[in-house]
């Protein structure tokens, strides 16, 4: 198996907009995409009279990527995510100490 | 097309905890009396300890709730220990918590904010030459 470094990005974003940026992602060549959904809360959100906080759905996308185009995705999940708004949603990167990686079968055709 | 202005947070934390069904309100909300900004849980089903406890593992719920908070790094101590101890953690069977170091994070961050902080660095760098000089 080839050895390559890989990190996992995160988008945490409101409900609706996963399925999309997931398709993006898939067009971009991107074959190792996971949506799923959550309940999240945030600062300054509603309360309940106990303090604690009143959650809502949220969307959670997450991709694996080669450690060298991790930077250039990052930047790809962030427009499409529209971070740059308020209310846009919350991302992060990790680095992944190994991982496999997926090649669908029209890219491997491709690629051969 | 909007412009792109992409502020990346660095030394950020992920905790991650995975709990019995029902417990994770109430660690959420000890997340976030302890000054973490925001949490997200979802549900999971798990196996591993159930089977070694209680009589036909019926003393420990199958269904998870897995919450994950993001703090900085400077806060990350703490924030694990309320929420460790909100989650009866030390508790055979109730579940584990741990941290994972994130590389970045990004969200949007208001230009009033920007502002303050960039006047904040300045006035701490001119302080730090002042201090220097003399």
């Amino acid at each position: 198996m080839k050895k390559t470094s890989y990190k996992s990005i995160t988008l945490i974003t409101a409900p609706g907009k996963g399925m999309a940026i997931a398709e993006q992602l898939f067009k971009k060549g991107l074959s190792m995409v996971d949506l799923h959904h959550a309940r999240g809360c945030f600062a300054g959100g509603p309360t309940r009279k106990n303090g604690a906080p009143i959650e809502s759905e949220q969307e959670i996308i997450t991709c694996v990527v080669s450690a060298e185009d991790s930077n250039d995705i990052f930047g790809l999940v962030f427009d499409l995510g529209g971070l740059n708004q308020p209310n846009g949603g919350f991302m992060y990167m990790q680095s992944l100490m190994t991982s496999t990686q997926a090649v669908l079968p029209r890219e491997k055709e491709k690629t051969t | 097309m909007s412009r792109r202005n992409l502020i990346v947070l660095t030394d950020v934390v992920l905790i991650t905890c995975i709990v019995q069904r029902g417990l994770a309100d109430t660690i959420v909300k000890a997340a976030r009396e302890a000054g973490a900004q925001g949490a997200t849980v979802y549900f999971a089903r798990g196996t591993g300890v159930r089977e070694r406890l209680g009589l036909l593992g019926v003393a420990v719920e199958v269904e998870k709730e897995v919450i994950n908070v993001v703090v900085a790094s400077d806060q990350v101590d703490y924030v694990f220990d309320r929420m460790y101890l909100a989650g009866k953690l030390d508790t055979p069977g109730m579940g584990f918590i741990y941290c994972s170091n994130l590389e970045k994070a990004a969200t949007y961050i208001s230009p009033a904010l920007i502002e303050k902080l960039q006047a904040q660095s300045n006035s701490d760098s001119e302080q730090t030459e002042q201090s220097s000089a003399a």
